[in-house]
């Protein structure tokens, strides 16, 4: 047997193919959370009011 | 399956849940861990974020203190080297930068949310602030917060009646919330007092919280960046050295540390600043166009009217009713003004009192202490400049009251203890009495030195007369005892400068004060309100014999 034959009897499977999309959502969640994870915490440059 | 994805899906959002669970609560110990060790420091993520400042709340031996410059500023007496080592078991967890607002206080505070009920916390404030009919956009903008404004605006501990009127305040400076629009959405419709803005804001609701929840994971998230970029050594950060303060000392160190700084000038000012701004503090005439002290000398002569016309005074009541309403057990301080310099400005006591009375009456109302160091005004050595920043002896002072709140059992203790602290060493009555003939204005120092079962003695003296005796009232439970002319001998008094020393007094105890009744002796100078240094004590059991 091939080895592409090989890779879409395994897809085939049920449980290959449901873990391999799982792993596809948990990249893609992984990855919002890397991009928003950092936050901006600082402030403006303060600006001196006098009185 | 019909719906192939759906189970993946499910199980990806179930991973990244337990993911972002497991690394919460690794946030939360490692910041558990380093939190002492970062108290005494100030850097932009402990005072916009909140997780170090929940951290901070739960930890029984540290003391937040919200404030402004005046915090900021180092000395070599300020309240983070007094109490750096714990020496009377707490240090304090400074939150603050210059410009912060009593409306940015209460955003932290109300960031915070339930951890805070029952906590003691400090929060401190300079009087120009309040002065200025609102403060500037940029300034409110340098402390502004997303985070806590949003915590705020969706809060769960604290009423619709304060969450809008905060609401109100936080649109004056629309600035800050132009890019957020989700928070600005819920503020406004906060601050709309219509059932459709009612419906708005409870719409809104969830998805700000949801908001707040991004937020708070990124707050996380960056702290432990910090620390990763600045480790702490957390086996040190702790470091107590148990001792008792010898307040009294302390001062009279910090009061000789200070006057090598501070002898260029009539009002006390550090050396340095009064070199840099001695051409804008003094007052000319015609006064140049660029004075900054004009303005708020204004402002404080015309106080009865200004003070109404001040956004600041709103969010001082509104931070008030805040911490009321999140159960904190709060101090708040103010630190006086110099009087020397605005008597030279023709802000005179009487203007100036009307700040220190509404100060106090506002934080009176909702049942919270405040102080206003009032007391030492006239003390040339309390402030370092005129902005009321606090000079190496007032710091000390500071430190002491805020030691005694800490270790206070209830308001009423407290409020006992800090008026024997403030009306004590060199206090100059609030309406002290000119010397008609030399127009000098009296000072008073003193201390109640003894009040047992046997005998009440002390000493006091005017620094303005420096030989004439002076009379002392001597009261229990504010009915008058005995007045006293404290006009007797004693070496250590000459020795130390007093005058001819003969300033002591000492009464017999009255038989009526023999009984087993708990007795508190106040002795204040005769025809004035000013309390001598350790009083008013209780009167303790005669020494056994």
């Amino acid at each position: 047997m091939s080895r592409a034959a090989v890779f879409s009897s395994t897809l085939n499977n049920a449980w290959v193919r449901g873990i391999a999309l799982a792993v596809y959502y948990l990249a893609i969640l992984a990855g919002l959370i890397w991009l928003y994870g950092k936050g901006d915490f600082s402030a403006p440059p303060f600006v001196y009011q006098g009185f | 399956v019909k719906t192939p994805h759906l189970l993946p899906a499910l199980g990806a959002l179930l991973l990244a849940a337990g993911a972002l669970l497991g690394g919460r609560a690794y946030a939360l110990r490692v910041e558990a861990q380093s939190v002492h060790a970062l108290a005494a420091n100030l850097f932009p993520l402990k005072s916009l974020g909140i997780a170090l400042q929940r951290a901070a709340f739960r930890q029984p031996d540290l003391l937040p203190a919200y404030g402004s410059s005046e915090l900021e500023n180092r000395d070599d007496y300020d309240a983070r080297r007094i109490f750096k080592d714990y020496p009377t078991e707490f240090t304090i967890f400074p939150i603050a930068h210059m410009g912060t607002s009593a409306l940015i206080v209460l955003e932290k505070l109300a960031a915070i949310g339930p951890e805070a009920s029952g906590k003691k916390v400090v929060v401190s404030f300079t009087p120009p602030t309040f002065f200025r009919p609102l403060i500037g956009e940029e300034t409110y903008a340098g402390n502004f917060s997303r985070l806590h404004a949003g915590e705020l605006v969706f809060s769960n501990c604290l009423s619709y009646d304060v969450r809008q009127r905060a609401a109100r305040l936080m649109l004056l400076f629309p600035k800050t919330l132009e890019s957020e629009p989700l928070l600005k959405f819920g503020a406004e419709s906060l601050a709309d007092d219509s059932w459709l803005g009612r419906c708005l804001y409870h719409v809104a609701w969830p998805l700000g919280k949801l908001e707040n929840f991004v937020w708070e994971c990124q707050d996380h998230w960056e702290t432990l960046r910090y620390l990763e970029k600045h480790p702490v050594r957390t086996e040190q950060a702790k470091h107590q050295s148990p001792r008792t303060i010898h307040w009294d000392e302390l001062a009279a160190a910090a009061q000789r540390s200070y006057r090598q700084y501070s002898g260029n000038n009539p009002f006390g000012f550090k050396n340095k600043y009064w070199q840099e701004n001695a051409a804008t503090l003094q007052k000319r005439n015609p006064m140049p166009p660029w004075s900054e002290f004009q303005p708020l000398v204004r402002a404080i002569v015309q106080s009865p009217r200004t003070l109404k016309i001040t956004k600041e005074w709103q969010s001082l009541e509104l931070l008030m009713q805040g911490i009321n309403e999140l159960g904190l057990d709060a101090l708040v301080l103010s630190t006086p003004m110099n009087a020397a310099f605005y008597d030279s400005w023709g802000a005179d006591r009487s203007a100036r009192q009307v700040y220190y009375d509404k100060f106090a009456d506002i934080a009176g109302r909702y049942g919270v202490p405040c102080l206003t160091f009032s007391e030492h005004e006239a003390d040339r050595d309390f402030l370092m400049d005129a902005a009321s920043h606090l000079s190496s002896r007032g710091w000390v002072y500071y430190a002491r009251v805020i030691d005694a709140f800490f270790h206070s059992y209830d308001r009423d203790d407290f409020c006992r203890l800090a008026k024997s602290f403030t009306a004590a060493a060199p206090a100059v009555a609030s309406k002290a009495p000119a010397d008609k003939t030399t127009g000098a204005v009296a000072s008073y120092e003193g201390t109640l030195d003894r009040a047992d079962r046997d005998r009440i003695s002390g000493w006091a003296w005017d620094h303005s007369r420096p030989d004439e005796p002076i009379k002392i009232d001597i009261l229990d439970g504010g009915q008058v005892l005995a007045t006293v002319l404290a006009n007797q001998f004693r070496q250590g008094l000459r020795d130390g400068g007093k005058g001819d020393g003969r300033h002591g007094f000492a009464i017999i105890t009255p038989k009526s004060l023999q009984d087993s009744r708990r007795h508190t002796i106040d002795a204040i100078v005769a025809g004035t309100k000013v309390h001598l240094n350790r009083s008013p004590r209780v009167l303790e059991s005669a020494a056994p014999k």
